[in-house]
């Protein structure tokens, strides 16, 4: 399971990555974000809709409301042009973190270093 | 039998009265709800099963709550509803108001007891700041107090360190050579005694050490106030003086002093060549009448040059933000080149800042000083007083708070958040705060007048510092402070409080942390140091009526003392040794 705190860090780029590819509900957001995390992914979902409705207020998604059969209307997140370009600039960033960690634990960082420190 | 339509109305209506969810929040909560329970239920669950598991998920209401007001404001400033919320807000601070004061009125023995407590303690502390900052305010009022030093002679060997706050008449013009950076020196020597002063028919004491010789450059190291034609040479010839405007007013009435001539003692005539502001009461010397110090010795000046005969006050003033310790490091070679090596090994001298005296007084001193250990313990006592009222008022606010429980459960059931009911008890424990500031204020003013009279001290408008509008500032912060700190836990114990546990009462619980567990240690520390005081004060009084009251083998109403001043008077002091034998009201011992 993982950890709350790496959750915290990760919601904003996951939130726009799962709208990347269309307009989704809250229920949609959290069920697509648990299949693709097997499971491991357990955040409370009270921290969801306030950071939906802060990137709704900065103006990287936009919502709309859509009748449903039964109970209230169901309010629809999607992406605006502002949203892309945040989530390519978060993509960036976790691609960045990513190489970092992978030269750090695929054994290759050390021959970085030396090389590195030889030529300095 | 779960109904689930029931659940979720009843889960919904938590939201409806708090302001940090509208109701298309709300809506968006319950479809999202909706869509997990439809969806577990698809997977098989009951309905009160797939109902529990989806709450669990969304988290506490509580958790809920504290998200949703990290967005709040960014949210009605997205849907312009800002201004809206500040209104809203400040009726709701009207509301609690109004509350507030219904509930003072309603507990009028209440409300008396708990504000004149505060307030008795907030004069107590407020007429200690004025005291403390009296002492602390000594000789401030000259324009470069900061740049003013004291020269003191300490004697001393290993047993002892005497510190001498006089020095002798060569240290002065020696220095001025010395050390070029003293931007002015001035000697200062005050006549012990009461000197008689004559103009016509006018004939008037000096107290005790009112009557001072000074070097002419007094009016450069110092703020005096001077008037006349010239301060470099007011004071240069013999027998010249310059009077304070309070002593010129008693010799001289309504006439203009300047050149005018006053007999001292019967024998010298001085001529008056200025006029001084009064000496105010923070001065750590007072004098009502600078006399030039070629006066001294009968005219000729201070002709002692031994360098051990100590009857100068010696003071320098340095250039601005010149670092005196610089000019101590070159005393030692002073010494050296101008002491005889017996007196040397016993002396060392010192600068002090002019504004440290009155607290830190050295042997020989003309007038009674304060003391910093005396400041303190001032401090400590106030602020001892202020923690006793403030403990009472926690005391009394908690005690009151539990008979509000229903009021506080309503005002949950319809919707109240904690902070909401945090605010309204803050809001009352500051208001009762402002109100007792208020009172404290003004008792404070009613007593000082008594407080200055005991401790025969005057304190000004200006030693407070800041102005009126500073002053109400502080009191206004400094109230708003005390009702928060002693507000905060009554507010916290009632927020936090379930509205079923308010309405059936605190119950007869004591256990740790509880709120009758602190007020148990509130009350005993509360005892403990209203005890400690009650002692203090029964001794010091004891002490002092001892003082006052015991018998010391005379009638001190019985008994004149008659200065016998000038020659002449000195003469007569055997006839007045006569008259012991003669009229029945001079029947008692003569002693010169």
């Amino acid at each position: 399971m993982l950890s709350k705190r790496l959750i915290g860090a990760a919601l904003r780029p996951l939130i726009l990555s799962l709208l990347a590819d269309g307009p989704k509900y809250g229920f949609q957001i959290t069920y697509s974000a648990k299949i693709l995390a097997d499971n491991q992914v357990n955040w409370s979902n009270s921290k969801l809709y306030p950071l939906l409705h802060k990137l709704e207020h900065e103006g990287l998604v936009e919502a709309f409301w859509r009748p449903s059969k039964s109970g209230p209307d169901r309010k629809y997140y999607q992406l605006t042009s502002d949203g892309f370009g945040a989530l390519e600039t978060e993509k960036s960033e976790w691609r960045e973190v990513q190489r970092i960690f992978s030269l750090l634990w695929d054994g290759s960082a050390d021959s970085i270093l030396v090389d590195h420190l030889a030529k300095s | 039998m779960f109904d689930l339509e029931k659940a979720i109305a009843t889960w919904r209506h938590q939201f409806i009265y708090n302001r940090l969810f509208d109701n298309r929040d709300v809506d968006e909560l319950e479809r999202h709800v909706r869509d997990h329970v439809e969806f577990l239920i698809g997977r098989g669950s009951s309905e009160e099963d797939a109902f529990r598991h989806t709450i669990d998920e969304l988290g506490e209401y509580s958790e809920t709550e504290s998200e949703y007001r990290k967005v709040f404001w960014s949210k009605l400033r997205y849907q312009n509803h800002v201004t809206e919320e500040v209104f809203w807000n400040l009726s709701m601070l009207k509301n609690y108001l109004k509350v507030t004061v219904r509930t003072l009125a309603r507990n009028r023995t209440y409300s008396i007891i708990n504000i004149a407590g505060l307030a008795v303690g907030i004069a107590c502390c407020l007429l200690t700041f004025l005291i403390v900052r009296h002492e602390m305010s000594y000789d401030r009022y000259h324009e470069r107090a900061d740049d003013i030093y004291r020269l003191n002679v300490n004697w001393q060997s290993p047993e002892f360190v005497f510190e001498n706050a006089i020095t002798s008449a060569p240290f002065a013009p020696a220095f001025e050579e010395a050390f070029p950076a003293i931007g002015a020196i001035t000697r200062i020597t005050a006549s012990g005694e009461k000197v008689l002063l004559r103009n016509g028919d006018t004939r008037l004491y000096t107290d005790n050490n009112r009557f001072v010789y000074a070097d002419p450059s007094i009016f450069e190291v110092f703020s005096l106030g001077f008037e006349g034609a010239d301060s470099a040479t007011a004071l240069a010839a013999p027998y010249t003086m310059v009077l304070t405007r309070s002593m010129a007013k008693n010799i001289f009435g309504d006439q203009s002093p300047m050149g005018q001539t006053v007999r001292v003692d019967d024998t010298y005539d001085y001529e008056v060549t200025g006029l001084i502001d009064d000496v105010p009461d923070n001065s750590h010397v007072h004098f009502d009448i600078l006399v030039s110090m070629a006066s001294f010795n009968g005219g000729s000046g201070p002709t002692n040059q031994s360098w051990d005969n100590n009857p100068y006050f010696t003071y320098l003033l340095l250039p601005q933000h010149y670092d005196h310790t610089l000019l101590e490091a070159q005393f030692s070679d002073f010494l050296e080149r101008n002491i005889e090596e017996d007196n040397r090994e016993w002396m060392s001298i010192l600068l002090q800042p002019l504004t440290e005296i009155h607290l830190n007084p050295k042997g020989n001193d003309l007038e009674p000083s304060g003391s910093e250990t005396y400041v303190t313990i001032l401090w400590i006592i106030a602020l001892a007083i202020l923690t006793i009222a403030c403990f009472n008022f926690v005391n009394l606010a908690t005690a009151r708070s539990m008979t509000r429980s229903k009021e506080i459960s309503m005002r949950k059931v319809v919707g109240a958040a904690r902070s909401q009911i945090r605010v309204q008890f803050l809001t009352e424990s500051v208001l009762i705060s402002f109100l007792a500031t208020l009172l404290g204020s003004m008792l404070t003013i009613a007593v000082l007048p008594v407080v200055e009279s005991m401790l025969n001290i005057t304190i000004t408008p200006g030693e407070i510092g800041g102005g009126l509008g500073v002053v109400i500032l502080s009191l206004v912060s400094g109230s708003m402070i005390l009702g928060i700190v002693a507000g905060l836990y009554p507010a916290f114990i009632m927020a936090r409080m379930s509205p079923l546990r308010l309405v059936k009462g605190p119950g007869k619980s004591s256990s740790r942390g509880s709120p009758k567990s602190l007020r148990s240690v509130l009350v005993v520390l509360q005892f403990a140091v209203s005890v400690i005081l009650i002692i203090a004060t029964v001794v010091v009084f004891r002490q002092i009526n001892f003082m006052t009251s015991t018998d010391l083998g005379l009638n001190t109403s019985q008994v004149i003392a008659i200065p016998l001043r000038s020659v002449s008077t000195r003469a007569s002091a055997p006839v007045m040794k006569d008259e012991r034998a003669g009229p029945q009201t001079l029947d008692n011992e003569v002693m010169e």
